[in-house]
């Protein structure tokens, strides 16, 4: 089925229009580089922001428009396992550009209204991903796909051909473990775009070493050790580092992961 | 600096007389022989160095450590999502992440030079078209076609440099351009790989520098002055800080300035034989002296006819509010042509954490607890910067980091300004103030919002009387006694120094589990930094509403006083008549 552009483009007017909060990382960009202090943050939006240079719209706002996984998976319903064309997407951003949207801030509970930056649009546009395929005949086995899944399939890692072609050996592996089949495509993206593995016996090296890697740490963490680049320092130091429990956590479910992929591999 | 001097060693059984040329300052080659063999571990067979021997370290050293065996993870860069910001490479505290601006054409000749499919494939995927550098530029150029093309923009990390800190993880933010990953054995060569490519790619150039984005000083190879390999931990402020200043004054002197570096932390890990961080004449004098040896060297230096080359004195709050204060003191008072450059980490860093008059009321350090009743430093701290502006024609800048257009401007205004400046820094140690090795940028604006660390400048050329020089530009609601942030809820929380204190390890003792402050000490210490701010504000002319406020509520209150007084008194005669 094709993409339904007028669900996208009516999902990606909402979401650019909605009242979005200023972040601390966008209040202290401006303090640090338009030296505005926070109470003076509100009049400077009202009277600066068409004022401001494309890229430093682009620098300032970046924070708020870049969409996270959640919203990307909302995307995934209106694009009916489809994509759209490059071309699609640049006449997408022209007609949300044209639309005269407004964009409204808040901070410390008073709005500020303007106009959108079209830098704001392109991005948020851009980084959904719409123009990127999603894997199709290598997909069959295992349809149906969740929105989650189709969402990670569609990210540029899988737009590489050799690992579009891995893609199976690896889903497959995932199908032939207790893993939750979300977690561990999330797992995979995340370990192809890093490691690149290109054949499955480097995917069995590759996940001994993330497995290790994260061995490694886990062992630091627990006996309060780290890394120390200079001998005086660590004589004064070393040993006194705590590690959050999540952090923990975070590790041990990822070498679980990794551990049980490498078996069902090799 | 071509003179040459002769050098004597005991290197063998006959005293030999040998010439060296200072010239060799800069002999990467026989510096490369000496770093590869501490990375290999063989320094004890290389023969007597005549740099050792000298207690001199060839400029640069550094650049040829690696520390890609000992970090355990690295930033990964998410092209599509960059911005061309330079938050990361600003931020960064061992010159391991840089940015790079050039042309396609450039960008594809460089590509067409990698042998592996897999290695160009991952270069390429690390450049973007930003808006900054290349829309931006081509909208222009399609009005006037003589302007400069778009320039595509990239992000490298050289991992031998990376110690795995996530600072420019954290800087990065919500915009999502960079993760940390896992260093393994099959990922850490790509990397190298990468940033090979990156170091065969030529200067980005001028036009594509935005000068008005002080950021984007270190887009010029030749501002990146620290080139890393320092021994500093992980995320350390004070090494962003130096990256910083050094960037500034490279910008418009290059190489030619020098740093008389007074012991502490910095030269611990800045100056570790055979590693050298430094692309400038660098000098480590002892702690107490550093002002009082760079006065010498500015004296020897006008005579030579280097009036106009740059000189700073670079050390921490050891050295310039405790050791060498009288010698600081000294200097400024001597109205010479020196900057002074003050890492502010409110403690010894470097031998373990002692109590400075730097330190905050209440922050725990060595030989500022004792026992069981006493949790922390009890005096006042000590306000180097209002101590120097009362120098004789001093210019004084009390500043952060990562307030990039403060800092930068602070920076600019001492190399411009002829006679003594002082630039006082806040600076996170991790260690000692147990806080996240990605938060030395974070705990800065922090300390700036709550009035641990006001921002303020004195330039004694704007006028005639103090508050005419004095700004207080860059702190939030500077005419009240806190900023008070308001929640998405409405309610208002002012940011205060227990706001702050609370998220430092230094100050745990003061907090109950829930965050609380359980002592008297730490509402001493809050009472102080009040106090600072109010005496910066009266010197800066800066009328605080809140104190006026309670000063009306005082007067009305006892005028109210007064009247119930005589009314009673009134009364009572009326009574008695």
């Amino acid at each position: 089925m094709s993409p339904n552009i007028a669900a996208l483009k009516e999902l990606a007017s909402a979401e650019l229009t909605r009242t979005r909060g200023l972040t601390p990382q966008v209040v202290d960009s401006l303090l640090s580089q338009h030296e505005v202090v926070p109470e003076e943050v509100v009049t400077w939006l009202r009277e600066e922001i068409e004022q401001l240079e494309s890229y430093e719209q682009d620098i300032l706002f970046s924070p708020l428009f870049t969409p996270d996984f959640a919203l990307r998976v909302r995307f995934e319903d209106a694009l009916n396992g489809d994509c759209l064309s490059e071309e699609e997407v640049a006449r997408l951003i022209g007609e949300l550009v044209d639309n005269d949207l407004r964009m409204t801030l808040e901070y410390e509970s008073k709005i500020v209204e303007s106009a959108m930056p079209a830098v704001a649009i392109e991005r948020l546009v851009h980084m959904l991903h719409l123009d990127l395929s999603l894997p199709s005949a290598e997909m069959a086995p295992f349809r149906p796909l969740s929105a989650e899944v189709r969402c990670l399939l569609r990210e540029r890692t899988w737009q590489r051909p050799q690992h579009r072609d891995l893609l199976p050996t690896l889903l497959s592996a995932v199908r032939s473990t207790d893993t939750d089949f979300t977690d561990a495509v999330h797992f995979l993206t995340d370990f192809v775009r890093s490691h690149r593995p290109t054949t499955r016996e480097e995917c069995v090296t590759f996940l001994t070493n993330v497995a290790d890697a994260y061995e490694e740490d886990l062992k630091k963490h627990t006996s309060g050790d780290r890394s120390f680049f200079n001998p005086e320092l660590k004589a004064s130091y070393a040993g006194k580092w705590k590690v959050e429990d999540n952090v923990v956590e975070r590790h041990k479910r990822a070498i679980a992961i990794a551990r049980e992929l490498r078996s069902a591999l090799s | 600096m071509s003179q040459e001097v002769s050098e004597s060693t005991f290197n063998d059984k006959e005293f030999k007389e040998k010439a060296f040329s200072v010239d060799d300052w800069f002999d990467f080659k026989r510096a490369d022989e000496v770093v590869q063999a501490y990375n290999e571990g063989g320094g004890s067979g290389l023969k007597a160095d005549p740099y050792v021997a000298r207690s001199l370290i060839p400029a640069g050293t550094g650049k040829e450590r690696d520390f890609s065996y000992i970090a355990p993870e690295l930033p990964e860069l998410i092209a599509e999502a960059c911005v061309g910001c330079m938050d990361c490479v600003t931020n960064c505290p061992d010159t391991a992440i840089l940015g790079k601006a050039v042309s396609n054409a450039v960008l594809e000749d460089t590509l067409n030079a990698i042998e592996d499919k897999n290695d160009r494939e991952f270069v390429r995927e690390q450049f973007v078209e930003t808006t900054k550098y290349y829309t931006s530029f081509e909208k222009r150029r399609a009005k006037k076609p003589e302007l400069p093309e778009g320039a595509t923009f990239g992000i490298f990390i050289d991992p031998t440099k990376c110690k795995g800190c996530a600072e420019c993880v954290e800087v990065c933010g919500d915009r999502g351009a960079l993760k940390m990953i896992k260093k393994t054995p099959d990922n850490l060569p790509r990397f190298m790989a990468a940033f090979e490519a990156y170091n065969a790619l030529p200067n980005t150039k001028p036009e594509h520098r935005i000068v008005k984005d002080k950021r984007d000083l270190m887009l010029n190879d030749d501002n990146l002055t620290y080139v890393g390999g320092a021994g500093s931990c992980m995320g350390c402020g004070e090494a962003s800080v130096l990256r910083q200043f050094m960037a500034a004054t490279s910008e418009k002197y290059g190489t030619n300035y020098g740093i008389v570096a007074a012991t502490g932390c910095n030269t611990v890990y800045g100056s570790t034989y055979p590693y050298n961080p430094f692309m400038v004449p660098w000098t480590n004098p002892l702690f107490e002296n550093a002002p009082a040896d760079a006065m010498g060297i500015r004296s020897a230096w006008d005579a030579m006819g280097h009036e106009n080359r740059p000189l700073w004195v670079v050390g921490g709050d050891g050295a310039m509010l405790d050791i060498g204060f009288q010698s600081l003191s000294r200097l400024l008072t001597s109205g010479m042509n020196i900057k002074v450059l003050v890492l502010d980490t409110q403690v010894y860093s470097n031998t373990g954490g002692q109590t400075s008059t730097a330190t905050y009321i209440g922050q725990e350090a060595k030989m500022s607890f004792h026992g069981k009743e006493v949790h922390g430093k009890v005096e006042g701290r000590k306000e180097l910067g209002v101590i120097c502006m009362m120098h004789p024609r001093t210019y004084v800048a009390q500043t952060v980091g990562p307030m990039a257009k403060h800092f930068y401007g602070a920076i600019e205004r001492a190399n411009e300004f002829n006679g003594p400046a002082v630039i006082n820094v806040f600076t996170t140690c991790q260690p000692e103030h147990g806080v996240a090795d990605d938060m030395a940028a974070a705990q800065a604006r922090l300390a700036v919002e709550s009035r641990a660390f006001p921002v303020f400048v004195y330039d004694p050329d704007k006028g005639d009387t103090i508050k005419e020089c004095m700004s207080l530009a860059g702190n939030p609601s500077a005419t009240r006694d806190w900023h008070t942030r308001i929640l998405a809820d409405g309610t208002k929380k002012p940011v205060t120094f227990l706001e702050w204190a609370k998220t430092e390890g230094r100050f745990r003792k003061h907090f109950d589990k829930e965050g609380n402050p359980s002592t008297d000490l730490i509402q001493m210490g809050q009472e102080e930094r009040l106090r600072n701010w109010w005496r910066l504000q009266e010197l800066a002319g800066v009328e605080n509403v809140d104190r006026k406020e309670r000063a009306e509520a005082a007067k009305e209150a006892a005028k109210a006083a007064k009247e119930a007084a005589k009314a009673a008194k009134e009364a009572a005669k009326a009574a008695n008549a």
